[in-house]
């Protein structure tokens, strides 16, 4: 058997399932967000949809709040990934269980511990009741809003509960594997901890950890469940908003769910091709 | 210029009882090139990174011109280090690679662009500022890293094992460098190696160590001539051994009387006979000689080897470069020892 | 001197962040088994005023759909693992080990379901779906799931396949093992570790998905995360954290399993983010 023939065949099974499910279905939302749809009967296509997507003010309220939890969550993720990765480098007494938890949300289901952020930081939650009960708050409803709030603060500490060690992980093999010879280089050519940090360590760690961040950007970009059950029914994440269009007894809602489900899509395509053009000009400069 | 003194440096990693390297006492001169030459996990590297100050000392002190530097920062020593495998700065091109000393002093843009073209032609990289590590082959990658290091005019120079990773043509090249180096920047330099050719080709003076312990310091000559025990002696090429008793300058074996030189310091008694197979002359010429059986006759290209039965043991002996003489296996033949080429070690264990 | 204020400050931070880690990790999840076990637990009292079993027996009562819900996540998980091994192991053979034309194409195909978020491809599927008779149906949600599992078992793979050297094949093949031989005694127990962690975590994608199961199931194929939801919106406290500790005992023997080769392997770790 050819080489090609082997290469095609060890794919096919894979490429198969994924082209008609996946590209399948993609294919069919862009169909359906231009309301074409021939075996229904309609076969008229138009843009419609997106005339009222993007018309459409609660669309620009979700897309904003969307980016805000999203960015903000890839932000911290990324630097309590490294810092924590920094510290589990060394050796100190009780490794071993730091580490094990360390890894433990990695296996966490989502919805484990969004309900049990639901039940610490809420208004009746855990917090709250040790905070009335040091005397700090008189009323529930002194209590800030952690939760359901405007600002999504509980979403984003679940995606950064579950994300930070899926990172931070990826952070310490690169570390291992860089061993401690470029920092101890760096010194000795005169760099403080902080220079050797800033000019040699993190320009190691950053492009090794950026796929994965761009992956995690993604899951949070479009994820529904931590939302579903932290956010505010007003204004909700795009995915939110756009189930909920889909789910309407309306079925004349779902075009534009469809064209809300083919901007996201075409928003992270856009995404991870900016991210490509820029690292082929990070490593192509000469 | 600055000296170096090791006094009682002892360094115990955390977590483990042996030292890896114990009661270390060591003088480099100013300007002295010098190689810690040792099998892998003897200490010679931990000792060079105390020197560099990026590993604690557990006791004992570093000394630079008699000051105690213990505590100075790896980065306020003025001591850099060029690794084995070069370490050269992925992401940087070389120019930014070779200026990254200065960078962190905080010298001006300008001035660091005019001191990296300058170093770049010394090691003969003229122009290849903005490539990319990756672009460059493993001698041009070392020049890197050497000129990385010499541009911020270090007091002390530290290179891990210089010459292991290059080609054999490319090692006199690199030889050559290191020594122009040496001489032109007049910077006390410390390298370490497994492979006592490169301390040989490189160094002043070569630190023997084993086990984290100095055993002997001094000229390479005095390695081959002079070896202080058995095991340095074969630490430095093949050598041959024979025990007998020491009496008048004169040492008796199994294989006859051996006349030995005034000078040697070892007391009357049981010895150890040393003879380097390079030493050992084909034929009876007189004083010294004696008649063996040839074990084995191997063709070795430029020479031939002999391994002659020496009473059980066999001795290696490295035979005529012109094929003048050649002896047969299984035949006796005789050989000499000259008298100036013996070397005597206490005992015969 | 300064060497040991150095290290004291350096030993305050470690054990900062370790702490933080240690809290950071447990206390999130402690209320839940509290909750768990707890008739009432008003505000603002730390701990709950009486237990009880209540979410225990409603759950071991036959007639709760908390055993048939258990039962249908486990066996959608575990077919959708055992098809993610199967399609997974070849295509990640590929990627790992030859070099071909338009590789980077297909490592992009094989990829996007991790950027491109299944809910927006799920549905757009739908309709086709009701047509083909998949809709509400076990085997309709075993196929979507498949979308995040695949790729995460192909990549996770293709990672070990790139660190695995073909000549111990060669070597037991001229040591005179057959082809069948070859694989049994020499390709499978290299990759064997690989495939068990991949095929844990594509098992743990599977167990979590809510969204893909409730668009396509359209709520007849109850499964343990579909309960879940239904619980927790609808305020049961006691319920919702008995049925969240029985979703959470995967991952606990899963991490057990695998907290050893995790560390090691972060090639394969690109779909971690969907589970």
């Amino acid at each position: 058997m050819t080489n090609r023939a082997r290469v095609s065949l060890l794919l096919a099974p894979s490429l198969i399932i994924l082209c008609v499910l996946f590209f399948g279905g993609f294919l069919l939302g862009i169909m359906q967000s231009l309301n074409y749809m021939p075996m229904i009967g309609l076969d008229s296509p138009n843009f419609e949809a997106y005339k009222m997507m993007f018309t459409d003010e609660q669309f620009f309220q979700s897309l904003l709040l969307t980016l805000w939890i999203s960015i903000v969550t890839t932000v911290l993720v990324i630097v309590l990934s490294i810092v924590s990765a920094l510290a589990l480098r060394n050796t100190f007494v009780g490794k071993r269980l730091v580490n094990f938890l360390y890894q433990f949300p990695i296996t966490v289901p989502y919805v484990v511990i969004t309900i049990g952020t639901l039940f610490l930081f809420s208004q009746s939650g855990s917090v709250a009741r040790i905070a009335y009960n040091m005397g700090i708050i008189s009323d529930q409803s002194m209590f800030p809003e952690l939760v359901n709030d405007k600002f999504g603060l509980g979403i984003i500490f679940v995606y950064v509960w579950k994300q930070v060690p899926f990172i931070g992980v990826i952070v310490l093999s690169i570390l291992q594997s860089m061993g401690n010879n470029f920092e101890e280089l760096a010194r000795s050519l005169g760099a403080n901890k902080w220079q050797s940090f800033r000019h040699v360590l993190l320009p190691i760690i950053i492009p090794g950890i950026l796929p994965a961040s761009i992956i995690t950007f993604a899951y949070t970009f479009g994820s529904y469940e931590v939302p579903f059950l932290l956010g505010r029914p007003y204004p909700a994440v795009l995915s939110i908003l756009a189930y909920r269009l889909y789910d309407n007894v309306d079925l004349n809602a779902r075009p534009e769910a469809m064209a809300m489900a083919v901007f996201m899509t075409a928003f992270l395509v856009v995404l991870v091709f900016l991210y490509k053009k820029l690292l082929n000009k990070a490593s192509g400069r000469d | 210029m600055t000296n170096i003194s090791l006094r009682n440096l002892t360094k115990v990693y955390e977590g483990t009882k042996e030292p890896a390297v114990e009661n270390f006492n060591l003088e480099i001169e100013p300007g002295e090139l010098v190689a810690f030459l040792g099998p892998s996990g003897c200490g010679k590297t931990t000792t060079l990174k105390m020197i560099a100050g990026l590993h604690s000392v557990t006791g004992g002190d570093v000394l630079f011109n008699g000051e105690r530097v213990n505590d100075i920062k790896p980065e306020n020593r003025e001591v850099v280090m060029v690794y084995q495998n070069y370490l050269l700065f992925p992401y940087m091109n070389i120019a930014e690679n070779v200026g990254f000393g200065l960078k962190m002093r905080h010298v001006p843009k300008d001035e660091i662009a005019r001191r990296v073209d300058e170093i770049l032609k010394l090691v003969k990289l003229e122009g290849y500022g903005p490539r990319k590590p990756n672009q460059m082959s493993g001698g041009q990658k070392q020049r890197v890293a050497l000129a990385r290091a010499l541009i911020i005019r270090p007091k002390i120079l530290l290179l891990d094992e210089p010459l292991s990773n290059l080609d054999a043509h490319l090692r006199d090249e690199m030889r050559e460098l290191i020594l122009t180096i040496h001489k032109e920047f007049d910077v006390t330099t410390v390298f370490v190696t497994h492979d006592q050719e490169e301390a040989v080709l490189l160094a002043d003076r070569i630190a023997l160590i084993f086990e984290g312990k100095l055993q002997q310091f001094s000229r390479s000559e005095d390695f081959y001539e002079r070896p202080a025990s058995k095991r340095i002696a074969d630490f430095f090429g093949n050598a041959n051994y024979i025990a007998g008793e020491k009496k008048d300058n004169k040492v008796a074996t199994a294989l006859g009387t051996f006349a030995v030189r005034e000078d040697l310091k070892v007391p009357d008694g049981r010895v150890t006979l040393i003879i380097r197979p390079e030493s050992i002359e084909l034929g009876k010429n007189g004083e010294n000689s004696f008649e063996t059986k040839i074990a084995r006759r191997i063709y070795m290209g430029t020479y031939i080897r002999y391994r002659i039965d020496m009473d059980g043991a066999f001795w290696d002996v490295v035979g005529d470069p012109h094929y003048n003489v050649d002896y047969d296996e299984d035949k006796t033949a005789g050989f000499t020892l000259p008298k100036n080429k013996i070397w005597l070690l206490e005992g015969d264990k | 001197m300064e060497n040991v204020k150095q290290n004291n400050s350096r030993n305050a931070l470690l054990f900062i962040i370790g702490l933080g880690i240690i809290i950071g990790v447990i206390v999130p999840i402690v209320p839940q088994l509290v909750w768990a076990v707890s008739h009432r637990w008003a505000f603002p009292d730390l701990l709950p005023e009486a237990m009880s079993g209540r979410a225990w027996k409603y759950i071991a009562n036959p007639n709760s759909k908390v055993l048939s819900a258990t039962l249908n996540s486990l066996v959608i998980a575990i077919c959708v693992t055992v098809i993610s091994i199967l399609v997974g192991v070849p295509a990640g053979k590929a990627l790992g080990m030859y070099k071909f034309k338009a590789k980077g194409a297909i490592e992009l195909i094989i990829l996007s379901p991790s950027i491109i978020p299944p809910l927006a491809v799920t549905m757009g599927m739908q309709v086709i779906f009701i047509r083909m008779g998949l809709s509400d149906t076990i085997f309709g949600v075993i196929l979507v799931h498949l979308i995040p599992t695949i790729p995460y078992m192909t990549v996770s793979m293709a990672g070990v396949f790139a660190n695995y050297d073909p000549a111990y094949e060669e070597q037991a093949r001229s040591l005179g093992a057959g082809t069948v031989k070859t694989f049994f005694l020499i390709t499978l127990p290299t990759i064997f570790p690989g495939i068990v962690t991949g095929a844990m975590f594509a098992f743990l994608i599977s167990w979590g998905q809510y969204i893909l199961t409730i668009i396509i199931g359209g709520g007849r194929v109850i499964t343990l995360p579909l309960l879940l939801f239904s619980f927790a919106s609808s305020g049961d406290f006691t319920l919702t954290s008995a049925l969240s500790i029985i979703f959470l005992l995967p991952s606990i023997i899963i991490l057990v399993i695998t907290s050893k080769y995790l560390s090691g392997q972060s090639s394969g770790m690109g779909g971690f983010g969907n589970i």
